[in-house]
């Protein structure tokens, strides 16, 4: 691309819109229905736990459901780090299953709705705490019509003004879904890859 | 439900500035009902974006209003104006993009503030002030990533130091296996050493301009006759980006450029001879400023390889810093430390089209026989005379061009000429000779012919040669003339 050029100008975009987003941005664009969860969440015995691989969407469910919440507490524990955990009302923790022991406890014993990203199934540990437990496998929240609605929200997202500006097709979509199975984040690279290819406005 | 509307309108409609200009403009806002605006503040920054996480710069914000009523219907318009950051550049790139941006937030109370924000493009201008003319290190960024230096560096590392020391009696355990890596290690460098002895590079900056040569000069003696592949100095540009954090770490990398240059390809290294090799590795012309933030960087990297079959090769990495040509210029006019390491002078590539002058030897060329040194002296005493900065360097050299001297070199060494940048494909393939004048202390390059090479492998150190050559350009890094021999010897 042309330093002198404004940002993909050349796609009626501001930037390329499979790119890396902020954490405000990647919730405005989530593309999870995290309805009824939100209404569980008023019971204080209450346990989510969002289980899967990396890039299936845990962060974007527990973001989503932070933004339905004034008083929600949010945690992401970087891997080798200990973080405390944060007070709010839903407790929602990312990457849970790097909690140390003693967090576990304390916390699962805390009388507040919690909310889990977590790659291992704490049911068990959980039930122990006197929690009621909902475990949602992220994977199967997957299929062609949410990723269809994502990509493109990230591209409306992304327009620079009005006129066209490239669209991802249900073809595509499924065709990702077929190749990446539920793993978002490789999905979304591979858009990245083929926007930024892209020499004008068209269908991907 | 009411409705603002911002456009922010900068005063040049193609949004391009230089870093140090005035960047102005117009904030137009509009809203379809009454409302009270707490005050209307207008922010610019830079940002990365792409494949890596984002990173932004600190912002510098300007109040364009206080507290003002929003009328239905009419427009409020709000003009600005501040100074275009000198660093970083505008960049667009595969994985990393660097832009510009001025966000306009309309505080409103009770109601999510209204915003927007448009990019402008930054190109090189003045130079940053962190520029200091030192080209012999990186030189960070302020907003970059940070580097300590001095007492601050001095604290974190005592403060480590005591950690590793309390920490210490607790993995006293683990000293074995400490001592064990270590011991391999050393037992690879010894292994190492005993083939190819003390080697010393030398690359005498590592802040590079577009289309710029970097010299390098790689000399060692071997301690034991021995085999390589290939002496080779690979340049690599390299943006990478990382998204996610820790485990769900991952890092993009796309090659922007890559060039591998070969000094020697195999060949039989004799124990006690000097390997001696000095090249210069072309600097391509390429946008892809150096970077250097959390989560996106853009890498230059030389990396000299003594590649020796059925052995552990000997590697040296060199990071590079490129920057516009523009600071290197500008840096030229600023700087007044003569201890600085200098710029190569991008001037004396050009030719000037109007004669110097200065100088005043007589012209015979085209006769075929060559001009007596003096001349040739006289033409370096005035160079150096008149400095390094400004264009007048370039003036004598351009006036001097078509002369035919006949230079005596005292040899000093003979390398094949790698990276030649110029239009004659009869030095490509070459050697230079770098020497200097007898009974001065005066230094010389010159580029032979390559149907001249059986007669300039035969030239050993410290031996007399001499041709009949012309003047290519000055070279202010070593401060020597820079030829072309014009007819075989």
């Amino acid at each position: 691309m042309d330093p002198c050029q404004l940002p993909y100008a050349h796609l009626n975009l501001r930037q390329n819109p499979f790119g890396e987003l902020c954490a405000a941005d990647w919730t405005a664009l989530a593309r999870v229905d995290v309805k009824s969860i939100t209404l569980e969440l008023t019971d204080p015995h209450i346990a989510v736990q969002f289980v899967g691989e990396k890039g299936y969407g845990k962060t974007t469910h527990l973001l989503a459901i932070r933004a339905q919440f004034a008083n929600a507490a949010y945690v992401h524990i970087p891997e080798g780090q200990r973080i405390k955990v944060p007070v709010g009302n839903p407790v929602l923790i990312d990457e849970a299953q790097r909690l140390t022991l003693w967090q576990q406890v304390r916390v699962f014993r805390q009388r507040v709705p919690l909310v889990l990203g977590t790659h291992r199934d704490f049911t068990k540990s959980l039930q122990r705490a006197g929690r009621r437990v909902q475990t949602i496998h992220v994977q199967y929240g997957t299929n062609v019509q949410r990723l269809y609605e994502l990509a493109n929200a990230r591209i409306a997202w992304a327009r620079r003004s009005s006129g066209p500006v490239p669209t991802v097709t249900q073809e595509t979509a499924q065709e990702l879904l077929r190749k990446f199975g539920p793993d978002l984040r490789s999905s979304l690279h591979e858009l990245y890859v083929r926007f930024q290819n892209l020499a004008r406005v068209c269908d991907v | 439900m009411s409705k603002c509307e911002i456009q922010i309108v900068f005063g040049r409609p193609d949004r391009t500035y230089r870093g140090g200009d005035t960047v102005s403009g117009e904030v137009h806002i509009q809203v379809n009902q009454d409302i009270r605006s707490n005050g209307i503040v207008l922010t610019h920054f830079w940002r990365t974006h792409g494949r890596g996480n984002r990173h932004e710069s600190e912002k510098h914000t300007i109040r364009l209003s206080e507290m003002v009523p929003l009328q239905a219907g009419e427009e409020l318009v709000l003009p600005f104006e501040f100074v275009a950051q000198r660093w970083p550049l505008t960049y667009h790139g595969h994985f990393i993009n660097v832009d510009h941006y001025v966000h306009v937030a309309v505080d409103v109370s009770w109601a999510i503030d209204p915003k927007h924000e448009e990019e402008y493009i930054v190109l090189a201008g003045m130079r940053p002030p962190e520029l200091t003319g030192e080209r012999g290190a990186v030189v960070p960024f302020h907003g970059q990533t940070t580097q300590l230096t001095g007492p601050a560096k001095i604290v974190v590392f005592a403060l480590l130091g005591l950690l590793v020391l309390i920490l210490g009696v607790f993995f006293l355990f683990l000293l074995p296996v400490f001592l064990f890596g270590g011991g391999v290690y050393w037992f690879w460098k010894k292994m190492i050493a005993s083939r190819v002895g003390e080697v010393e590079l030398k690359i005498p900056h590592v802040v590079v301009g577009p289309g710029e040569t970097l010299p390098v000069e790689l000399s060692f003696t071997p301690r034991k006759s021995f085999s390589i592949n290939s002496i080779t100095a690979t340049l690599t540009v390299v943006e990478a980006a990382t998204s996610g954090s820790g485990t769900n770490a991952t890092t993009h990398r796309h090659t922007l450029h890559e060039t591998k240059h070969m000094l020697r390809s195999t060949e039989l290294l004799m124990a006690g001879e000097l390997v001696h090799d000095d090249f210069e590795i072309p600097i391509p012309n390429l946008d892809a400023w150096s970077l250097n933030v959390p989560s996106n960087k853009i890498t230059w990297v030389v990396e000299v390889r003594i590649d020796i079959p059925r052995f552990p090769d000997w590697s040296r990495r060199t990071d590079l810093q490129m920057i516009p040509g523009e600071f290197l210029t500008a840096h030229q006019h600023a700087v007044t430390d003569s201890s600085a390491l200098p710029f190569t002078d991008p001037s004396t590539e050009d030719r000037a089209t109007q004669a110097g002058t200065t100088f005043t030897a007589s012209s015979n060329a085209g006769s075929g026989h060559g001009e007596d040194i003096g001349p040739l002296l006289a033409l370096v005493d005035e160079i150096e005379r008149v400095g390094r900065f400004g264009n007048e360097r370039s003036e004598i050299v351009a006036a001097a061009t078509g002369h035919i001297y006949n230079v005596a070199v005292t040899i000093d060494r003979v390398a094949t000429t790698y990276g030649f940048s110029g239009t004659d494909h009869r030095y490509e393939r070459g050697r230079t000779v770098v020497g200097t004048i007898p009974g001065t202390s005066q230094p010389v390059q010159i580029y032979t012919l390559e149907s001249n090479n059986s007669v300039i492998d035969r030239l050993s150190r410290g031996e007399l040669w001499s041709a009949l050559a012309t003047i290519e350009t000055w070279d202010t890094l070593y401060r020597r003339m820079v030829m072309y021999q014009v007819t075989e010897t």
